[in-house]
């Protein structure tokens, strides 16, 4: 049956051939805008790593590049303010914020392999009062100190790209560039800490330790307190009448993590919903353009419908004989453009199209044309049914 | 002639309802989309606020610097002490401005919370930006060289603050320190990203005058001459500068600058495509708008072509007879076009109004801060230019297949 109708199709090639290139665009449409969908999906709901909840920061500006011999003390200065706050249940530190889309970047060899991860400078308390949860050996802390190694820790990824099942506790590693510099050396492993949010892929992620007493040249940034008991707006006012006392100088700005996450969502979602409300349009465009070329064209082949009522074929034959060449038709295109959208995973032209969300978006896209064409294709074949067959061979 | 054919164009349209509702419903989504892109696009390039007069100057507010070893890359908006030393000594502006990017503001009134946008600039920044000023005045060059804490706020900052009063010479505090307001500004809308603010003050109020150091951080510049042709020298002076004589204060670590003094449209590629350029490359920008609206517009056209086929296929027998009375294949491809222009017309014009509608929705939703679409006579230009394209794109390939017929096949009724 199927064969026959490709036979069909293929000798009216010349009149399909502008159908079969709308459906292959459209398919391709469909697939780009689900294949965003799911890929974003899917990282939404990879584990953040953190609690987001009942958490403020405290962005500090010091107006100019950091001058650690000056400004770790003042920093200082504010940590132990704030840590003397009764309100106040914990002060954590961070240098990138999280929620927001600056990141460190660097690529070291590590037992062996070239990695790219991400990294961040926290203090000892922070990731724990934001629940980082550790999986294998222990938080940096003070029997760091002084030490003849540069304490760090990583995610499970980092482990699992570096060390595979092995055990990464205690590896030492340097930067080739920079052979003086003290090793690093690994104390401890957390689940994930995904700081550029919900939406960011998970990747190798590295924190360094913030010292209070030592600073650092790159100087600290963002100071995250959690709270015995949710304050309000007239408490980041003594807030930060309190940070101005101390340093008047510098210029502080308070955002709960709640709404930055809020706002990075946002910021996601808009031009996605954009992007889906034009495709949806296109749709529709397109459905309503195949179901007038459809009718238009059955209403011409109302004789050869009729000779096929003739001869005894019955009316769910008929039915079947003009959806399925639809769907042929329809398949021809997705066939083509599936060839092409196929090396994208192969060659790897796109990180994020694995080939998971390949199969999804590819059936997904599938099942959506398909319906799509069946119900531009309902309406033409019970008219071509109507007309009594005796009329129909007479039809000029 | 003409008349006869758009008589019958009019009435081919009215006959089929569903074909007719069908092939406007995609002309006029099509091009309303396209509409409201360009229209964004051309908000952008020609704002109707304080920056109409932006032909007559350029702003720099992007820098890169790279280390002598060139491991190190910072890439960033322009610091102060960059600006000071390099900026500073070019002769061909008539003016030069320095200001601050937006940053997020924080007063609090009765217990709550409130964030403006807060943006300190010099005294100069006032004479090259035309704002419209509903009271007051703006900060002169002796309050600016005082430190004055003096104030621009804007409309809607006023109505924050102080109600429908009068706000002039009041105070209000934003980050912890009191300013006295002396003007009131009309909103300035998002996408004029070099007067967009709430709160203007001059920078010489900052907190501490750490603000003179740093090669990158949050600063921009404006360079203005009167006559808009001196632009060019003074991009060219710009990149000559900094390639020939850039004053750093560790020419080991920030050895190479690179920047430059942008048009507006530049500055879009400078974002879009690429910062590490003196020069940014506007043509390969435009050239990637035009190719997304061509492939954006093919699939409706695809569609339109189809569509269009099998009216006219359902017209074989009229084009026959037309045929056998003698008229040429040219004529019939003529009137056929004719016809797609007037259905591609009325479907332009639906869409117009439909980007209306969008776009006033935008503007009542703030979903972009203070924004004001203003549709320009250039919108209407595009608009209708758009539609002539999308008409000769759907309507010539349908026609010419037409004109091919032959009259005898045509009058049976066959294809």
């Amino acid at each position: 049956m199927l064969a026959h109708i490709a036979k069909l199709i293929w000798n009216r090639k010349q009149a399909n051939i502008l159908i079969i290139t709308e459906v292959a665009i459209t398919f391709a449409v469909i697939f780009f805008i689900s294949a965003l969908a799911l890929s974003n999906y899917q990282t939404y709901h990879q584990p953040l790593g953190f609690k987001w909840q009942d958490t403020w920061e405290i962005k500090v500006n010091t107006g100019a590049e950091w001058n650690n011999d000056v400004d770790k003390d003042q920093f200082s200065q504010l940590v132990y303010a704030l840590k003397k706050q009764p309100e106040i249940a914990s002060v954590g530190l961070t240098l990138m914020p999280v929620f927001e889309r600056s990141s460190m970047t660097s690529s070291r060899e590590v037992n062996g392999q070239e990695i790219y991860f991400k990294a961040n400078y926290v203090d000892q308390h922070g990731p724990k009062s934001w629940g980082v949860e550790l999986i294998a050996g222990r938080w940096f802390g003070e029997q760091d100190n002084g030490q003849n190694y540069t304490e760090v820790m990583i995610n499970q990824r980092f482990a699992q790209q570096a060390f595979n099942d092995s055990n990464p506790i205690g590896f030492e590693f340097g930067n080739s560039l920079h052979p003086e510099r003290k090793l690093l050396r690994i104390v401890g492993v957390f689940q994930d800490f995904r700081q550029m949010g919900e939406f960011s892929k998970s990747m190798p992620y590295l924190f360094y330790r913030y010292q209070l007493e030592e600073g650092n040249s790159r100087g600290m940034n963002n100071i995250n307190i959690t709270f015995n008991t949710m304050k309000n707006a007239s408490y980041e006012e003594d807030l930060l009448k309190l940070l101005k006392g101390i340093t008047p100088n510098w210029e502080f700005t308070i955002r709960t993590w709640q709404a930055k996450r809020q706002a990075q969502i946002k910021e996601v979602l808009i031009p996605l919903s954009v992007m889906a409300i034009v495709v949806a349009f296109l749709l529709i465009m397109v459905a309503m353009g195949l179901f007038g070329v459809l009718w238009q064209n059955i209403s011409r082949r109302t004789q050869e419908i009729g000779l096929r009522r003739a001869l005894g074929a019955s009316k769910l034959s008929i039915q079947l004989q003009i959806i399925g060449e639809l769907i042929v038709l329809a398949l021809f295109g997705i066939g083509i453009v599936s060839l092409l959208l196929i090396q994208l995973p192969i060659l790897q032209l796109v990180d994020e199209l694995t080939w998971s969300i390949f199969w999804l978006s590819m059936s997904c896209s599938m099942v959506i044309m398909l319906v799509m064409v069946v119900l531009c294709a309902l309406y033409p074949s019970r008219t071509a049914i109507r007309i009594p067959p005796a009329h129909a061979l007479h039809y000029e | 002639m003409f008349k006869n054919y758009l008589m019958t164009a009019w009435k081919v349209l009215l006959r089929r309802k569903v074909f007719s509702f069908i092939s406007l419903f995609g002309i006029s989504i099509t091009l309303a989309i396209l509409l409201i892109l360009t229209t964004l696009l051309d908000n952008y390039l020609y704002p109707m606020g304080p920056e109409k007069n932006n032909q007559n100057f350029l702003s720099i507010n992007r820098l890169t610097i790279i280390s002598k070893d060139q491991q190190s890359t910072w890439s960033s908006q322009p610091g102060y002490q960059f600006l000071a030393e390099n900026v500073n000594r070019l002769k061909a502006p008539e003016k030069i401005s320095f200001f601050t990017g937006f940053n997020d503001g924080a007063s609090f009134i009765s217990g709550d919370k409130i964030i403006n946008k807060l943006r300190r600039t010099d005294a100069t920044y006032w004479q090259i930006l035309d704002f419209d000023l509903i009271h007051g005045r703006t900060y002169t060059d002796e309050e600016f060289d005082a430190g004055a804490m003096v104030a621009v706020i804007s409309q809607t900052t006023s109505k924050e603050f102080f109600g429908t009063q009068n706000s002039i010479n009041k105070s209000f505090i934003v980050n912890n320190q009191s300013f006295e307001v002396i003007g009131v500004a009309k909103d300035v809308s998002f996408f004029e990203n070099i007067a967009y603010s709430d709160i203007w003050v001059p920078y010489t109020t900052s907190p501490s005058t750490s603000y003179k150091l740093g090669l990158t951080s949050g600063w921009g510049a404006m360079l203005y001459h009167s006559n808009k042709n001196m632009l060019p020298e003074m991009q060219s002076e710009y990149i000559n500068l900094l390639q020939e004589d850039f004053i750093s204060p560790d020419p080991e670590q920030y050895h190479t600058a690179i920047s430059g003094a942008d048009t507006p449209i530049e500055n879009l590629a400078r974002d879009i495509i690429g910062a590490d350029n003196y020069k940014a490359d506007s043509t390969k920008l435009i050239t990637l708008f035009m190719l997304l609206a061509v492939v954006f517009m093919l699939l409706p056209s695809i569609n339109l072509i189809n569509l269009n086929i099998s009216r006219i296929m359902e017209r074989s027998s009229e084009i026959g007879v037309r045929k056998a009375f003698g008229a040429s294949s040219k004529q019939l491809v003529f009137q056929f076009i004719i016809e797609n222009i007037l259905i591609t017309g009325i479907g332009g014009i639906i869409g117009l109004l439909i980007s209306w509608l969008v776009l006033r929705q935008v503007e009542s939703s703030q979903l972009i801060p203070a924004v004001q679409f203003s549709f320009s006579i250039n919108t209407f230009v595009y608009g209708f230019s758009m539609i002539f394209v999308f008409a000769l794109i759907s309507g010539t390939y349908p026609a010419y297949k037409m004109s091919k017929l032959h009259p005898v096949d045509a009058l049976k009724g066959g294809a």
